[in-house]
């Protein structure tokens, strides 16, 4: 088995050697989920030719789905997709990588220890009656729009440009007012909260949450009374506990180990 | 409740938000190819950064000029 690199799912606190049971690997093979222990700690791994794994719907759900399975026992430190340890990289050296930040990842699973990572996005429901809105609400965008219509398009170029920029400033001045209200309800049940990048024109929020897992419901009960006063404006996109992607960040540079 | 909690991996697109780019990175070991995913994001950039994004904003408020 020369050939076989080892494909990183995820870093916990374990002292010794196990398998993960009920769960299928990267590259839906008849391999096993394994720790890899060393000073209290484990690498969460499997068997796997070394390869780019291209980021496809069967890849991608895999090892999500290794996480959330290991994530029933141990808190743990989310490996990002696709990190394949080439067949050179022994046992000794997969621990080698444990050792030389033994410290900083204990203290990482300690932060993380008691906590969950809640996920919610929310999204206008009807886009028209949004820019309907930004119309009633900014009169200088429908005086703008009321002296071009009309017009010969070629005429109203820059105009036009002009006041598609006046409506997207709207637009995002409207989106964080919202998103903020949003966040006020949540975000002191959270330990920490992270805002990520919104896509398209509907998204408002996009957020992960770390919070004890003793106030989960509490957090949920703010969801839910969210959707219940919201509902109707905003569609709500509530996951969780989902692995901690959003309050790990770290890189461990192999070739200086 | 009217909203469901679920798990990311009921949704690709929530799990999509968080594999690929946060986590713990070891250096220098094999990792995801991205390609097919920079196509994307230039292909964002793209419409951002184009005039067609302010003018389909206009068009969004409702400006309609005659057709040259």
């Amino acid at each position: 088995m020369d050939s076989q690199g080892k494909y990183l799912y995820c870093i916990i606190r374990c002292p010794h050697e196990r398998t993960f049971d009920s769960v299928t690997p990267m590259g839906n093979m008849p391999v096993p989920v394994f720790t890899v222990p060393h000073d209290g700690l484990s690498l969460v791994v499997s068997d796997s030719p070394v390869q780019q794994y291209e980021t496809t719907r069967a890849h991608m759900m895999a090892h999500e789905r290794v996480l959330e399975r290991v994530m029933k026992e141990h808190s743990l430190l989310p490996v990002r997709f696709g990190t394949v340890a080439d067949p050179g990289v022994t046992i000794q050296g997969l621990q080698k990588l444990l050792q030389t930040r033994v410290q900083e990842f204990h203290q990482l699973l300690a932060d993380i220890d008691g906590k969950a990572e809640l996920g919610l996005k929310a999204l206008w429901q009807d886009e028209k009656a949004i820019f309907s809105e930004v119309l009633a609400e900014n009169p200088s965008i429908r005086r703008l729009r009321d002296s071009l219509a009309g017009r010969p398009a070629q005429a109203v170029r820059y105009e036009g440009i002009r006041l598609g920029q006046m409506v997207k400033d709207a637009l995002e001045r409207k989106r964080k007012g919202e998103a903020a209200h949003i966040l006020a309800q949540v975000q002191p049940i959270a330990v920490r909260t992270r805002e990520n990048v919104v896509v398209g024109d509907r998204m408002v929020l996009n957020a992960a949450f770390l919070v004890e897992t003793t106030r989960e419901g509490e957090f949920d009960q703010a969801v839910r009374r969210l959707e219940q006063g919201l509902g109707q404006r905003l569609a709500f996109k509530y996951v969780g506990p989902v692995p901690p992607y959003n309050f790990v960040n770290i890189v461990v540079n192999w070739e200086r180990l | 409740m009217a909203v469901e909690k679920s798990m990311a991996s009921a949704s690709l697109a929530e799990v999509v938000d968080r594999i690929l780019d946060k986590g713990v990175v070891v250096d220098a070991w094999v990792r995801v190819s991205l390609v097919g995913i920079e196509i994307l994001a230039i292909e964002a950039r793209a419409v951002v950064s184009g005039v067609d994004t302010f003018l389909k904003y206009a068009e969004a408020v409702g400006l309609t000029a005659a057709a040259a």
